[in-house]
């Protein structure tokens, strides 16, 4: 699983994926710099496959393309349904087979596991965020 | 003379109306008490020390550390243990820093605090009276109500020291005492100001100050920590090791 996220940084820059390094400041039930990298930022393309909404944070699911054509499935987080609710969103704002771009944070594990702040379409349109309509 | 002491009586009379009406700008209960009662939004404080955000967030500035609050802050390392992640209970002053918004119930005789987060609940007495008894230490302390006027003051000790006090990780040892004032500054403003005396990890008292904004379009939402705690099964969050949680413990 380790080689899979190497793997997968490695190519998204070499897709011209944008690999920054930064810190993503988000609201979190707790922190969050002891499960993922905050200090790595990248940016993952890829196709919904399941959405769990539930608290303490969402989980989507979603399969992502390398650059040889293998499909690798990423489960990624973001904020609680409370806090998406009075954004205005809701589940059905994000039906299985939507392809979503968003910027993430990789989990210390090294699986295929991130965390993220927003999330769009692949468009820009804004699905859901943390901060609100942005 | 007489033409002062028209002007006199006319700009005492002026003051006292004044005066009256920015007491009777607040709404109260038919036993005269403020009615804090209601939903309220408040501020993200993931460091109660920073200066704070100069709109409805202020902090002292300073980490008025004693060695051992230095020490045990530089070991803290959230990767090796994480109380909230883990979903234990947030402790009085975590729970008042978190985003999601509060609920105030209020009667005669008690001031409950509603925790969206978790949907947590703390209830207080306020007949003044200290009601720990033989209770044992525990997660949000044993709280003294008292009145200073319009101002409610809510004195809380006996921590069980398992807690943090922010998300940052800001330490508290069992010895910390805390004073939150609530005042109303009209009917949808809020003062909340929390004092921090830990004679353990702080060399002096320190405060924190916000604004809190009563909210009449939302209720509270069910927030179930455990639900889909997938970072705790998962392993990527461990719970804390409370063995080497106190520095101080360390040093006897």
């Amino acid at each position: 699983m380790k080689s899979n996220v190497l793997k997968y940084l490695v190519q998204c820059t070499l897709l011209s994926f944008v690999c920054l390094t930064g810190t993503l400041s988000v609201q979190a039930h707790h922190s969050i710099v002891g499960e993922f990298d905050t200090s790595v930022v990248f940016e993952i393309r890829g196709t919904i496959t399941e959405l769990e909404w539930f608290n303490p944070h969402i989980w989507f699911y979603m399969d992502v393309e390398s650059e040889d054509g293998s499909i690798a499935n990423w489960q990624c987080e973001m904020g609680s349904p409370n806090q998406l609710i009075r954004f205005g969103w809701a589940k059905e704002d994000l039906p299985i087979g939507t392809v979503i771009k968003a910027r993430a944070n990789p989990a210390r594990d090294g699986t295929n596991t991130c965390s993220t702040r927003a999330i769009t379409l692949d468009d820009g349109t804004p699905v859901f965020s943390r901060t609100g309509n942005q | 003379m007489k033409n002062f002491i028209t002007l006199l009586v006319a700009s005492l009379t002026f003051i006292a109306t004044a005066c009256v009406q920015a007491q009777d700008d607040i709404p109260r209960l038919p036993w005269g008490k403020p009615d804090f009662n209601g939903v309220w939004a408040r501020p993200y404080v993931p460091n109660m020390l920073t200066e704070g955000n100069g709109r409805n967030q202020f902090g002292p500035g300073e980490e008025p550390f004693t060695e051992a609050g230095r020490r045990n802050f530089e070991n803290y390392n959230p990767t090796e243990g994480d109380y909230t992640g883990s979903c234990l209970p947030f402790g009085s002053l975590r729970a008042m820093n978190s985003p999601d918004p509060i609920q105030f119930m209020q009667t005669e005789t008690h001031f409950a605090y509603l925790y969206e987060q978790n949907t947590w609940f703390k209830v207080v007495n306020l007949d003044g009276q200290d009601h720990s008894g033989r209770l044992p230490d525990s997660w949000y302390g044993h709280s003294i109500a008292t009145w200073e006027g319009d101002t409610l003051v809510i004195n809380t000790s006996k921590f069980n020291g398992k807690t943090r006090l922010d998300t940052i990780g800001h330490p508290h040892s069992h010895e910390m005492k805390i004073t939150e004032r609530f005042s109303l500054r009209d009917e949808n403003t809020m003062d909340y100001e929390v004092i921090v005396d830990d004679p353990i990890y702080y060399t002096k008292p320190w405060n924190n100050r916000r604004i809190f904004t009563r909210q009449t379009d939302f209720d509270l939402i069910e927030y179930s920590c455990m639900e889909n705690n997938k970072s705790l099964w998962e392993g990527r969050v461990v719970p804390p090791d409370y063995d080497n949680w106190h520095t101080y413990d360390l040093e006897d």
